[in-house]
């Protein structure tokens, strides 16, 4: 975030710099348009390979029967209704979201499953989580981070409502590690405006989200971040060269 | 990528084992029997890691060693692909366990019981398929497998027989073997012989 000196403090939006203030309206604003077809779009940008990128993640989070997890920016709730499996009965996932329209589509979901006895759902901002200190065996945020004004605050807060021992899990878009894998990926993402165009009519929220992985911290960045929120042994793993990476951090006992 | 590509691999094998555990009252026994148990598997030839987590009569299973994952696994078995595909085919009891090659670490008796669980699993593949192809595909494959079995099992048992008798044909060609020691003394003494002759002249020559 910068503060130019006689103006209120701005942020990013995508490649836009605007008021901090502004911006969670705004990124509300893409999320509400977008989220009756999220799944749909998801499966069309990343060609498939979304749901096997998620379940890399799932094995990640090495949940067990009986944990608490909260899925944070869960949205349309693909992670929530993985991590009901695994928790059981005798555990907890609370699907959150900031994002009322978001959240809406995965409660509906969760509710056409029958899968309501161990999922909560709550609306949520990730910079001032509502929760206790020490709830949470595992926070998984999935593509959600880089929609956060301040990222610093919300990975505080996360660490806050971690357990002892309990482990942050961060799948996110990032840096490429290797060049022309990364310039044939930025051609095929100035695809998804047209793809959003033609699937939701809308355009300008897939550019704003095009625009917003290319503005998120890349791999390093990110992983120092977590360290300044007190978050230990934290590692990343690449994934596609570097496409998305899953960072990994966790409370000290 | 590697481990990506690998929990790839393994996710349509954890459909297919959920499935059969879902559609079988005793493996869904056995499943809740090892509840939320974690056994890895770690084959030094190739070098790979299979989790297998019991969870919810169900499985789970990740390419991510336990010490990556951040946890402990109940046992560990290690020990080259070929001898854990070898454990998996014998029918010898759980003293194949014993087998040096074979490292098992924490806790053993998990791991017997589970080698044990899966001896005693009698599954008909034909059971399996015929929900998926229908009854009648079924009936044929099992058909063609059955004779494919046959054929290669009489196929088997001929090229043996007529090995065994085309090597005694051809041994009644052969010199007994009293006879050729016979003559191979003869040759022996024949070469000395000459050896013998050679010296001599080589002595008288040696004169003039």
């Amino acid at each position: 975030m910068s503060k130019p000196e006689n103006s209120e403090a701005t942020t990013h939006f995508g490649y836009q710099e605007v008021p901090v203030a502004e911006k969670e309206q705004r990124v509300g604003d893409v999320f509400r348009s977008v989220a009756a077809r999220y799944d749909v779009m998801n499966d069309i940008m990343s060609l498939g390979s979304h749901r096997l990128i998620k379940r890399y993640t799932i094995e990640l989070s090495a949940l067990r029967a009986g944990h608490k997890v909260l899925d944070l920016a869960g949205g349309t709730g693909d992670f929530s209704l993985k991590f009901s499996e695994i928790v059981g009965p005798s555990g907890q996932v609370v699907l959150a979201d900031i994002n009322e329209a978001m959240l809406s589509v995965g409660r509906d979901r969760i509710i056409d499953k029958g899968m309501s006895a161990n999922i909560d759902v709550a609306q949520v901002n990730a910079q001032c989580l509502p929760f206790a200190d020490n709830t949470f065996d595992c926070v998984c945020i999935a593509y959600g981070l880089r929609n956060v004004t301040d990222k610093d605050a919300a990975l505080k807060s996360i660490q806050r409502v971690l357990k002892p021992g309990g482990r942050l899990l961060v799948l996110e878009f990032s840096k490429p590690t290797n060049a022309l894998i990364g310039k044939s990926y930025d051609a095929f993402s100035n695809l998804w405006p047209i793809a959003g165009k033609l699937i939701t009519g809308d355009a300008d929220s897939y550019r704003y989200l095009v625009e917003s992985i290319r503005m998120h911290p890349d791999q390093d960045t990110l992983k120092q971040m977590m360290e300044d929120a007190d978050l230990i042994n934290c590692k990343y793993h690449n994934v596609m060269s570097g496409i998305c990476a899953i960072h990994i951090g966790f409370k000290p006992h | 990528m590697n481990q990506l590509l690998a929990s790839a691999a393994l996710w349509p094998i954890e459909i297919a084992l959920n499935q059969l555990i879902k559609s079988d009252p005793h493996l869904q026994g056995i499943a809740q029997k090892f509840n939320d148990q974690l056994l890895e598997i770690h084959t030094t030839a190739p070098n790979a890691f299979i989790c297998v987590h019991f969870a919810n009569s169900a499985i789970r299973l990740s390419a991510i060693s336990s010490g990556d994952l951040g946890v402990t696994a109940t046992a560990s078995v290690s020990a080259k692909a070929t001898s854990l595909l070898n454990l998996l085919l014998t029918t010898a009891d759980s003293a194949a366990l014993s087998n040096p090659e074979i490292e098992i670490r924490g806790d053993a008796q998990f791991v017997h019981s589970i080698f044990q669980s899966l001896k005693n699993l009698d599954l008909r593949w034909d059971d399996l398929l015929a929900p998926w192809i229908g009854d009648h595909s079924t009936h044929l494959a099992k058909s063609s497998s059955d004779s494919i079995r046959q054929w290669s099992r009489q196929s088997k048992t001929s090229v043996s027989v007529a090995v065994s008798d085309y090597l005694t044909e051809e041994s009644r060609l052969l010199p007994p073997r009293g006879r050729l020691d016979q003559f191979n003394g003869a040759m022996d003494d024949l070469k000395l012989r000459i050896d013998r002759a050679k010296a001599r002249i080589e002595r008288l020559n040696s004169r003039l």
